[in-house]
C-alpha cells in the first residue's frame, strides 16, 4: 500500500504545501454549532437548489466535481464519464439516473450523457446521489444513484429564465496573426432555459425548452474534427430540450406526467474507430407515474416509453450509426409501513426493442424484475434494510440481494455498511459488443479492428462498504469507512490505439475480453468543520487499490486516480453573498491502451497522466428578493493544464458566468 | 492570476474579514450595551466617463501594436467602505507591421473595491475587476478573421477627488492582465469626471 496523499503533496506541490497547512490549521481551530448525529448513510449526499448555485454548478456534469470517489474524466469537456464509489469497472456511467422519480437513460451502448437531460440546472429542486449500491424507485442502482427532483412550479403563473457563459482562457487573441498554429478556445455554452407553468391548488402544468452549445475546438481535437465538420462555424455540440411535466392530486396521492425530447448534435468520441463521429442522439421519453394510498399502505405505479436514436449529423462523412432503441417500462408495486417495520414489494417490466438496418438475431430483450424490501427503524439513530431481486432476462435468470443500515454505537457514533451481491444476465447490460454479436454492423462497415470472445460471461458483483461516523462536538463530524468491490464475469473492450496521422486519430485494434475477475479495496476519510457561523470546510480523501491476476482488469482500473481529495470551504457573507474555495487534488492516472500512439508522437497522447491540483472560486448573490440568482465561477483557477484523457481536451481556467430569474407573475 | 487567486484565498480565510463579522452578531446582552454604530455615509449611484490612455504594455504585445487615447464609462455603487462597480472602455490599436492587422477593443468588465476615505472630499479606491477583452479585426487585412475576446483581471487603485456634492474627478491605475494562450498586459492610466447621486431605494432593495 502507497504512502498516504499528504506526502506525496508535500513532495510534489512544494511550493503550495503553505496554503495547505493554513487550511489544515484552519479546520482544526474550533467549533460552534450543534449537529445532531444523523442516521443518514455517509455515501448519500443531498444537495439544494441553494448550494448547487453557491458550489458553482452551471451543467449537470459539474455535479461530478462535487462527487467524492466520481473518477470522472472528459474527451470534449461536455460528456463526462464517471464511476461513481468505484462500482463499475470502467467509467461507463453505469449509475442509475432517476429524474422526477423516474429512472432514465440518455444513453446508447452504455454511454450516457447527464448534460442531455432536458432541464437546466437553476431548475432543480435538490439531487441526491448514493455512491454505494441502493434500492431506488424499485430499481436495483449497482453503480450508484443520481436522482434529480425539478422544481414544483409555484401557485399561480410564473416565469423561469436563466443564462449561463463560461469564457474559457488560452485564446490566441491578437498574437493568432503572428502564430497562425494557435487554436481558438473561446467560450463554453451558453447553457439557457426557459420556463411557464401554471400552478393550482391540485396540480401544476410547467412547460420549458433548455438548449446548451459546446464548442470542440480544443488542440488536441481540433484537427480530427475539422476533417469531419461541415459547417463554417467551429464545431460545436448543440443541444435542444423540450419538456412539458404537469401533477395533479388525487386518490390520496400524487401522479405526474412528462413529456420530454432532448436533441444533441455530438461529437462523441467512439473508442472502437479511434476518432470522434458526428451524429444527432435524439432521447424521446413519456411517463406517468404516481401514488395512491396513506401513510399506512400505498401502491406506487410508473409506466414509460423512451425511444433513443443515434443517428446521422451532417459532416463530411456519411458515418450513420443507423441505431434506435425503444424502452419500455412498468412497474408497480406496494408500500407498507406498521409500526418500526416497511415493506416494499414490487414487479417491473422492461423491454428494449432495437432497430436498425443490419439484421438483428433478435431485436428484443425483455425483462422481468421482481422484488421485495424489508426495512426495520430500530430507533431514531438505527435502521436495517434488506432486499432480494430476481429477474428474468431472456429466459437467463439472475439475482441481487442487497443489505444495508446504521447502527448507533453511542451518542456520538454511528456504523453504516452496506453489502449488494448481483448476478445477473450479459443481455441486461445492454452494450455495443452484445449487439455486435448479435448482427449489428456498424462496426464492420467502418471497418473496426475487433475480435469478440466466443461467449459472454454473466457479470457477477460484490461489494461492501462499512462506515463509521463520529460527530464528537458541536460544528465537527468525521467519517472513515473501508470497501470492497469484487468482481467476476467482466467484460470489457481492450482497445490497442495507433496513432493515424491521416486523421489525426487514431486506428485502434480491439479486443473484447470476457470472464475477467478482480478485486477493488479502498478507504474514505471525511471531516466537517463548522468553526463560525458564516464559515464551513469540508475535507474529503479516497484511496483505491485495484488487484487481479487479469492485466486487462487491472490496466482498466489504472485509468482511475488511485488517490483523490477535495477541500471545500463555504462562506456566508452579508447581503445575501455566498462565497466557496475548492480545492480538488487528482492522482496520477494511466492509459495503458494509448502506448503506442504515446511512443509514435513522442508524448502528445502520454500514457500517463500525471496528478492535478485544481482550485475552484465562486461567488454568488441573490438580488431582487428571492427572484433572480447570480453567480460568478472561476473554474481551475491556477490553469493548470488538466487533462484526464490522453487525447481530451485540456480544460483550462474559465470563468462562467450566471443568472437565473423567478418571476410569478400571478399569484392565486 | 496566480496572485490574484492568493489574495482572494488570504482574503477569504482570514479570522479579520471584516464584512463577515458583521453576520456574526449574535450578542443579546442588554446589561452591557453594545456602543451605537456610527452613521453609515449614505449609498450613492455614481455614472463616470473618462479619457483612458495606455499608460504601458508587455514587450510581447508592445511589439506588435501601439494604441493613443480612448473612452471608459461605467458605473459604480459605493456603499462605503465597499465600492461595486461595472463598465467598459474602448481603444483602437495599430498595428506597428503590414502583416498584423488594427483592431478595436472594448473590455468589459465587473468589479468591487475598498475606499479608503482621507478626508471628506479625497477618497482612494483599491480594487479588481473581472472582465472581457474583446477585439474587432481589421477584416480587410485578414479576411474571414473578425473577433476575439478573452478573460482579464484587473487591479487598480484610483484617486478620487469631490469637487462639489455631486460631481467629483478620478485618476485611476489600472493593469488589465490578458489570459492570451501568450498571456500580455495593458497598463491603463484614466483621468475622468463622475456624477453622483443618492442610491435610489429600488436599486438598493435589488441587491440587497
Amino acid at each position: 500500500m502507497r504512502w498516504p496523499l499528504p506526502i506525496g503533496l508535500l513532495l510534489f506541490y512544494s511550493d503550495r504545501v503553505g496554503f495547505l497547512l493554513l487550511i489544515l490549521f484552519l479546520l482544526s481551530s474550533g467549533t460552534a454549532y450543534a449537529q445532531n448525529p444523523s442516521v443518514r448513510s455517509p455515501w448519500t449526499v443531498t444537495y439544494s437548489d441553494k448550494d448547487l448555485a453557491q458550489a458553482g454548478v452551471t451543467r449537470l456534469s459539474d455535479l461530478f466535481l462535487l462527487i467524492d470517489n466520481s473518477a470522472a474524466y472528459s474527451v470534449d469537456g461536455y460528456t463526462w464519464y464517471a464511476a461513481l464509489g468505484q462500482l463499475s469497472p470502467s467509467s461507463e456511467n453505469g449509475w442509475l439516473l432517476v429524474i422526477d422519480g423516474v429512472p432514465q437513460n440518455f444513453g446508447t451502448f452504455g454511454l450516457q450523457n447527464i448534460n442531455q437531460a432536458p432541464f437546466h440546472i437553476t431548475d432543480v429542486a435538490h439531487i441526491t446521489i448514493i455512491r454505494v449500491p441502493t434500492l431506488v424507485q424499485g430499481t436495483f442502482a449497482k453503480a450508484g444513484t443520481i436522482h434529480i427532483r425539478t422544481k414544483n412550479p409555484p401557485s399561480g403563473i410564473a416565469f423561469k429564465g436563466s443564462a449561463a457563459a463560461g469564457n474559457e482562457i488560452n485564446d490566441p487573441g491578437p498574437f493568432r496573426f503572428i502564430d497562425s498554429t494557435q487554436v481558438n478556445i473561446d467560450r463554453v455554452g451558453p447553457p439557457l432555459y426557459t420556463a411557464l407553468s401554471l400552478g393550482i391548488r391540485k396540480g401544476s402544468l410547467k412547460a420549458s425548452f433548455a438548449s446548451d452549445e459546446h464548442h470542440a475546438t480544443d488542440i488536441m481535437m481540433i484537427r480530427r474534427v475539422q476533417k469531419l465538420h461541415l459547417d463554417t462555424r467551429r464545431p460545436q455540440l448543440r443541444l435542444r430540450a423540450p419538456r412539458v411535466s404537469a401533477t395533479f392530486k388525487a386518490l390520496g396521492g400524487t401522479h405526474r406526467f412528462i413529456r420530454s425530447r432532448s436533441r444533441l448534435e455530438d461529437l462523441r468520441f467512439f473508442e472502437p474507430l479511434g476518432l470522434e463521429i458526428p451524429n444527432t442522439s435524439v432521447h424521446d421519453h413519456i411517463s406517468g407515474s404516481g401514488t395512491i394510498g396513506d401513510s399506512t399502505r400505498s401502491f406506487s405505479y410508473r409506466a414509460s416509453y423512451d425511444r433513443v436514436h443515434l443517428g446521422y449529423r451532417l459532416s463530411r462523412t456519411d458515418i450513420d450509426f443507423d441505431w434506435l432503441q425503444e424502452r419500455y417500462a412498468l412497474h408497480a408495486s406496494q408500500h407498507m409501513h406498521w409500526g418500526s417495520w416497511q415493506n416494499e414489494t414490487g414487479i417491473t417490466l422492461r423491454s428494449r426493442r432495437s432497430h436498425t438496418s443490419s439484421i438483428l438475431l433478435y431485436d428484443t430483450l425483455f425483462e422481468t424484475e421482481g422484488y421485495t424490501s424489508w426495512h426495520w427503524h430500530a430507533s431514531a439513530s438505527s435502521y436495517h434494510q434488506i432486499a432480494g431481486f430476481f429477474t428474468l432476462t431472456n429466459n437467463e435468470f439472475g439475482y441481487k440481494a442487497l443489505a444495508s443500515g446504521a447502527q448507533s454505537l453511542s451518542p456520538t457514533t454511528v456504523l453504516h455498511y452496506t453489502f449488494s451481491h448481483e448476478r445477473t444476465a450479459f443481455e441486461a447490460m445492454n452494450s455495443l459488443w452484445f449487439w455486435a454479436r448479435n448482427g449489428y454492423t456498424f462496426l464492420l462497415e467502418q471497418g473496426a479492428d475487433f475480435i469478440l470472445p466466443l461467449r459472454f460471461s454473466h457479470p457477477e458483483t460484490t461489494t461492501l462498504d462499512i462506515a463509521l461516523s463520529v460527530r464528537p462536538s458541536k460544528g465537527l463530524g468525521f467519517t472513515f469507512g473501508l470497501f470492497e468491490r469484487r468482481f467476476r464475469g467482466v467484460t470489457v473492450p481492450q482497445y490497442t490505439f495507433v496513432y493515424n496521422p491521416s486523421s489525426d486519430g487514431f486506428t485502434p485494434a480491439t479486443t473484447v475480453v470476457s470472464g475477467l475477475a478482480g478485486r477493488v479495496i479502498g478507504y474514505e476519510a471525511t471531516l466537517h468543520a463548522r468553526p463560525f457561523a458564516w464559515m464551513s470546510h469540508r475535507l474529503s480523501y479516497t484511496a483505491s487499490f485495484p488487484s487481479s491476476p487479469d492485466v486487462a482488469f487491472v490496466s482498466l482500473w489504472h485509468q482511475h486516480p488511485r488517490y483523490q481529495t477535495t477541500l471545500t470551504t463555504r462562506l456566508t457573507l452579508p447581503s445575501r453573498l455566498q462565497a466557496f474555495v475548492r480545492w480538488h487534488y487528482t492522482g496520477s492516472n494511466r492509459w495503458l491502451s494509448y502506448q503506442s500512439a504515446d511512443r509514435a508522437t513522442t508524448g502528445r497522447f502520454a500514457t500517463d497522466r500525471p496528478a492535478y491540483l485544481l482550485l475552484d472560486l465562486g461567488l454568488h448573490k441573490s438580488l431582487w428578493g428571492p427572484r433572480m440568482q447570480a453567480s460568478l465561477v472561476l473554474r481551475n483557477a491556477l490553469d493548470a493544464p488538466y487533462r484526464p484523457h490522453p487525447a481530451g481536451a485540456a480544460l483550462h481556467a474559465t470563468l462562467f458566468a450566471q443568472v437565473s430569474l423567478d418571476i410569478a407573475a400571478v399569484r392565486w | 492570476m496566480r496572485f490574484i487567486c492568493l489574495l482572494v484565498i488570504a482574503v477569504a480565510y482570514s479570522p479579520t474579514f471584516a464584512l463577515a463579522q458583521s453576520v456574526d452578531s449574535t450578542n443579546t446582552d442588554t446589561i452591557n450595551q453594545a456602543p451605537a454604530r456610527p452613521a453609515q455615509p449614505p449609498a450613492l449611484l455614481s455614472f463616470n466617463v473618462g479619457l483612458s490612455s495606455i499608460a504601458g504594455t508587455t514587450s510581447n504585445f508592445l511589439a506588435g501594436w501601439e494604441s493613443g487615447i480612448g473612452i471608459k464609462g461605467g458605473g459604480w455603487l459605493l456603499l462605503e467602505p465597499i465600492q461595486l462597480e461595472g463598465g467598459l472602455e474602448l481603444h483602437s490599436f495599430s498595428g506597428r507591421l503590414m502583416e498584423i492587422p488594427d483592431f478595436s477593443s472594448i473590455h468589459v468588465h465587473v468589479g468591487a473595491g475598498y475606499m479608503l476615505r482621507f478626508s471628506e472630499t479625497t477618497v482612494l479606491h483599491l480594487g479588481g475587476r473581472v472582465g472581457n477583452f474583446r477585439m474587432s479585426f481589421d477584416e480587410d487585412t485578414f479576411a474571414g478573421v473578425r473577433r476575439e475576446s478573452e478573460l482579464t483581471f484587473t487591479p487598480y487603485v484610483r484617486g478620487w477627488f469631490a469637487i462639489s456634492t455631486s460631481v467629483s474627478l478620478h485618476a485611476e491605475l489600472a493593469y488589465a492582465r490578458v489570459l492570451t494562450a501568450e498571456r500580455f498586459g495593458l497598463g491603463f492610466f484614466t483621468l475622468g469626471v463622475s456624477y453622483a447621486l443618492a442610491a435610489p431605494d429600488w436599486a438598493l432593495a435589488f441587491l440587497q
